[in-house]
């Protein structure tokens, strides 16, 4: 199963890493890598704090539009050009099929965010802090940022944050057309990013009294559907805190345990489907 | 027979395009056999559900009622697909890849390891006369070239059984001749090929058995021998040294006459007035340079069996079953892949 | 006309198809500059440079809270941007000399609650407030709100006690800059000096000392040793005088008279439930030395010998007093009233006489509005010259020298006073030092 599966991923890879739009967006983020340093002088001191928070924004969005512009029509776009057909009648369970575009897009997508991670860091660490002085107009070397354990967990789980939507639009994209695909995964993705105001909401109906048994449940029920994708945000330890948090392990698990139930949704769905 | 290659007992597809629209019959209650080691032509006109049962055999879609194996194992379990070669009417595959990188991921599919693949690969390429084509990328293939590469992915695995779909569309006279003696060169190695075609001269040549369906249902199956040799539509006569009242004789007693130059050409509507007919015109002193029994052509077959169904269906009477005249080009088939249908029948084997 | 062979003359067909050709991408480019004119007229007509200032447009910006919301989890960054955006903000008032800020808060509030674990908004947006548009109360606020969202930060209430020291409220100053002592790391090492002078200034010797030598005990550096030094020397100096009063009057109670020199307070012996003024002397300062036993004997044997290499001596109210503070101090005060004397000289012409006639050229200046706030504590209200550190007649006894300017009375000179050789707390690696050589001794 594995040797298929890997096959799959790998046949997407190579295709989707020809995907022009891949590089746009590359591009797209390398210049908001830059752009950050005109930000960073403007914003009297701290500079780093700046240019890490722009870095860490252009390697999720990158992330999340390739994800979404890739991979919503990844599976529609399979079907609609036949090429499922000599693939799905091989020995390829169609579960196998879902889990092996995932993978490849995967990839692809920790290819892209790791070259701009990559970039970002030697940015962040040697450019970061040159300046050039007025008076001469000569470059000198300030400070750049150190490289720090938290800084790197925060990249990584920007990349496991990404797996989870990617995972979403996948399920779509075995269901739907690409523009319905892409519109639902940035909801979805959106809701997740923003899913505290749920407990929150909770929290402040049940303040002012106007929570009933039935509007919670279904408010918390609607709490664990949403992707929790702030948890896999670790900016602010890395920025500010500077420490990890403890339960990076439950963290994952949970995005684990997620993209799992999404791609069985995928798969359920993609089994009945008829070509 | 013993286990045959693929079975299907009263399949049954219905395909439902919208909750709004009335459902629509792909496949009928469809019995079938297909023996191990033979070639099997599967018949019928533009939507009366070859592709569909092709599909449901293949286990791109899921059958609404009925059963269906292959080699054994039901239709829609991956293992069945083991041993089987699957080759699509119109085969897309992955634009950017070559063809020896798109065989390498079918092959990769089936767990082989990677110098089997790319000699299999290599192989195969040959074989289907891709050679010459291998690194370029599938984006720049003709028709016919991709077709020769869906033949080639579906034999990638050495399958037993090839369910192969219109696999000569888009080839030129040339390439369906290769075709056919690719399809005999693997029924010699002992493979079983199941395959659907508007081309009927090429499933005439090489088939065992056929079968034909109309409208979702399946009409008439088995041997083409068999299908064929009972309809003796008619004789044909070519005579030679036939004096004029002699000619004349015979044409009234013919069903049709006519002379051309030194030969007299005859026709007969069935074996005994042909035979009368022959005896005739050598007790009256003319040679005799050919007497051919014509049988039904699978062409004409087809065509009539479509008339009376059709007839059966919607009681038009214009399905008047029509004989065939000797010596005149038949009608063409309609809704056929454009390929016209050979004037003599002699000429297409 | 001989046909030319060499080039294949082309038929009329192909030359009209592309002079056509040719035609018609002149027009469609004809076409495009027609169109494209309105568009630099229009552009023109909304150029911002033309237009007069707007009103602020941070009047538009939602609360943090709601702004949360729309970044989609992009905090940071929005956070960065309103930053800038309050960076701009100053910039533009600043270059407009205009002195309306009232959005700054407002910048300053969104940006932390977009990214409440940013400190930077927090300290440096306070300063920002206390100083352009004086509010110091937002800036508390603001302060405040930092503190409790990020408490292991130094830099916000460090700014905060800043921000009380300047305006003169110390003892606010004193609780900050406490607190940042003792629950945080990374603070500056000039803190505890500042706790030190502080508690000093507010007359709390005991506390200063205690400060000044637990900052010794703590720390190693030598440019750091050098500045709590003399900080601990003063503040040793004046828990010593205190201590030295009140014994005295405790002396006082027991021999019916104060004693009058240092060397008699010390030789009271033990009676009955007192201890002697020696042990209770060495009892209290183990104390405000953070239990270093050896070092208060030390201290108190060299008695009356002050921190400054000068002496302690009893008044004859029967206060003791040291003379190396009496020398500081009024090196100190010199300065100040020097550079006033200077500035009589100059505009009189003549070095001023005596007290009165130097208080009232003040007086004059004052009215004047001449002086500045320093300057105006230094000679209070009343504008009269601080009292002497020697006592009530001080300035009666002082000479003024030739050049008009009040000459310091004959005694060692600074250098050697702050230089003066002293017990003072060790360090962490003398200690240990002094803790290896016992331990090898043994």
């Amino acid at each position: 199963m594995i040797g298929r599966v890997w096959a799959v991923a790998l046949n997407t890879f190579r295709e989707a890493v020809r995907d022009r739009i891949l590089y746009l967006l590359l591009v797209v983020g390398i210049g908001a890598v830059a752009f950050s340093k005109f930000l960073g002088e403007i914003s009297v001191g701290d500079h780093l704090h700046v240019i890490v928070n722009t870095g860490l924004t252009a390697v999720s969005l990158l992330g999340v539009m390739i994800s979404v512009f890739v991979g919503t029509g990844l599976i529609y776009k399979e079907i609609d050009k036949r090429t499922v057909y000599t693939i799905l009648s091989k020995p390829v369970r169609r579960g196998e099929f879902i889990f092996g575009k995932y993978l490849g897009l995967l990839l692809t997508i920790a290819v892209c965010t790791g070259l701009l991670s990559i970039g970002f860091l030697v940015y962040y660490r040697a450019v970061a802090g040159v300046a050039d002085d007025r008076a001469t107009g000569l470059l000198y070397w300030m400070h750049g940022g150190r490289i720090t354990v938290p800084l790197l967990a925060a990249l990584v789980f920007i990349f496991v944050e990404i797996c989870v939507v990617t995972a979403v639009a996948v399920m779509f994209s075995s269901a739907s057309t690409p523009i319905l695909s892409a519109v639902l995964t940035s909801i979805i993705f959106t809701a997740g990013r923003m899913s505290t105001w749920i407990p929150e909401y909770i929290r402040e109906l049940a303040r002012r009294g106007e929570s009933g048994e039935v509007k919670s449940f279904f408010l918390q029920i609607l709490y664990y559907i949403t992707p929790n994708l702030s948890i896999m945000d670790l900016r602010d330890e890395a920025v500010n805190i500077g420490a990890l948090p403890g339960d990076l392990a439950w963290r994952l698990l949970y995005a684990v345990s997620y993209s799992v139930v999404v791609l069985l949704v995928a798969t359920l769905v993609f089994r009945r489907r008829r070509f | 027979m013993d286990k045959p290659a693929i079975k299907a007992e009263k399949l049954r597809v219905i395909y439902r395009p919208s909750i709004f629209k009335r459902p629509r019959v792909g496949l009928e209650g469809l019995d079938l056999e297909v023996c191990p080691n033979e070639v099997f032509g599967y018949l019928g006109a533009n939507g009366a559900g070859k592709t569909t049962t092709i599909k449901a055999l293949v286990g791109l879609i899921d059958a609404n009622g009925g059963y269906a194996e292959i080699l054994g194992r039901p239709a829609g379990d991956a293992r069945s697909r083991e041993k089987m070669g699957y080759a699509p009417e119109n085969p897309y595959f992955y634009e950017y890849l070559n063809p020896i990188e798109t065989l390498d991921f079918y092959g990769r599919l089936f767990g082989m390891s990677r110098p089997d693949r790319l000699k299999r690969a290599g192989e195969l390429l040959e074989r289907v006369g891709l050679a010459g084509a291998r690194d370029r990328r599938v984006r720049q293939f003709s028709k016919g070239m991709r077709q020769r590469m869906g033949l080639a992915q579906a034999m990638i695995n050495d399958p037993e059984v090839l369910i192969l779909d219109e696999p000569m569309t888009g080839l030129d006279p040339v390439g369906r001749y290769e075709i056919r003696q690719l399809i005999l060169d693997l029924k010699e190695k002992g493979k079983t090929i199941f395959f659907s075609s508007h081309i009927l001269a090429d499933v005439e040549a090489v088939c065992d058995r056929a079968a034909v369906l109309h409208e979702a249902r399946l009409v008439s199956c088995g041997a083409l021998s068999e299908l064929l040799s009972s309809r003796t539509v008619g004789v044909e006569i070519i005579l030679g040294n036939v004096a004029p009242e002699l000619e004349k004789r015979l044409s009234v007693a013919a069903a049709s006459a006519r002379r051309e130059g030194a030969l007299v050409f005859l026709s007969a509507v069935d074996e005994e007035s042909g035979g009368k007919l022959l005896g005739e015109a050598v007790n009256g002193g003319a040679t005799v340079k050919r007497y051919v029994p014509t049988r039904e052509s699978l062409e004409e077959y087809f065509i009539r069996i479509r008339r009376e169904a059709d007839a059966e269906g919607n009681g038009d009477p214009d399905t008047r079953p029509e004989a065939r005249v000797p010596g005149e080009a038949p009608v063409k088939p309609s809704g056929g892949d454009g390929e016209p249908g050979t004037a003599n029948p002699e000429d297409s084997k | 006309m001989p046909a030319t062979a060499s080039a294949p003359a082309q038929s009329p067909a192909a030359l009209s198809c592309r002079r056509r050709r040719g035609l018609g991408t002149f027009f469609i480019l004809a076409a495009m500059a027609a169109a494209f004119l309105p568009v630099p007229f229009v552009c023109n007509m909304h150029d911002p440079r033309r237009v007069a200032g707007k009103p602020d447009d941070i009047l538009y910006l939602p609360r943090g809270e709601t702004l949360k919301y729309m970044t989609v989890g992009y905090n940071g960054v929005a956070a960065d941007i309103t930053w800038i955006r309050g960076v701009l903000y100053v910039g533009r008032k600043l270059s407009h000399r205009d002195t309306n800020y009232e959005w700054l808060e407002k910048l300053y509030q969104v940006t932390t609650d977009l990214d409440p674990h940013w400190t930077r908004p927090y300290h440096t947006g306070a300063i920002l407030l206390s100083a352009l548009p004086q509010d110091d109360q937002r800036a508390l606020s603001l302060l405040s709100k930092g503190l409790r969202n990020n408490g292991w930060s130094y830099e916000i209430p460090y700014a905060a006690a800043q921000l009380h020291l300047s305006r003169g409220r110390n003892r606010e100053a004193l609780k900050y800059l406490r607190l940042v002592r003792a629950t945080m790391e990374g603070y500056p090492v000039v803190v505890g000096n500042i706790i030190a002078q502080l508690e000093k200034e507010g007359q709390d010797y005991e506390r200063a000392t205690r400060t000044a030598a637990g900052e010794l005990q703590r720390k190693d550096d030598r440019v750091v040793r050098a500045i709590l030094t003399s900080t601990y020397r003063e503040t040793i100096a004046r828990l010593l005088e205190v201590e030295l009063t009140a014994a005295n009057r405790h002396y006082a109670r027991f021999r019916g008279r104060p004693a009058g020199s240092v060397h008699d307070l010390l030789s009271l012996p033990a009676r009955g439930k007192s201890r002697a003024v020696r042990d209770g002397l060495i009892q209290n300062f183990t104390w405000a030395l953070n239990g270093d036993r050896q070092l208060a004997s030390e201290v108190i044997a060299r008695l009356p010998g002050d921190p400054f290499g000068m002496e302690f001596y009893v008044r004859p109210d029967g206060t003791v007093h040291s003379r190396g503070i009496e020398r500081v101090e009024l090196f100190r005060i010199l300065k100040t009233v020097n550079h006033f004397m200077k500035q009589f000289r100059k505009a009189r012409g003549r070095p001023a006489r005596n007290q009165q006639e130097l208080e009232e050229f003040v007086r004059v200046l004052t009215r004047a509005g001449k002086l500045r706030e320093g300057a105006r504590k230094f000679w209070g209200p009343e504008v009269r010259l601080p009292p002497h550190p020697c006592g009530p007649k001080g300035w009666s006894l002082m000479r003024v020298g030739r050049d008009g300017l009040f000459a310091m009375p004959p005694g060692p000179d600074m250098e050697k006073i702050f230089r003066s050789s002293y017990p003072v707390p060790p360090g962490p690696r003398e200690r240990k030092r002094r803790a290896r050589a016992l331990s090898r001794d043994k």
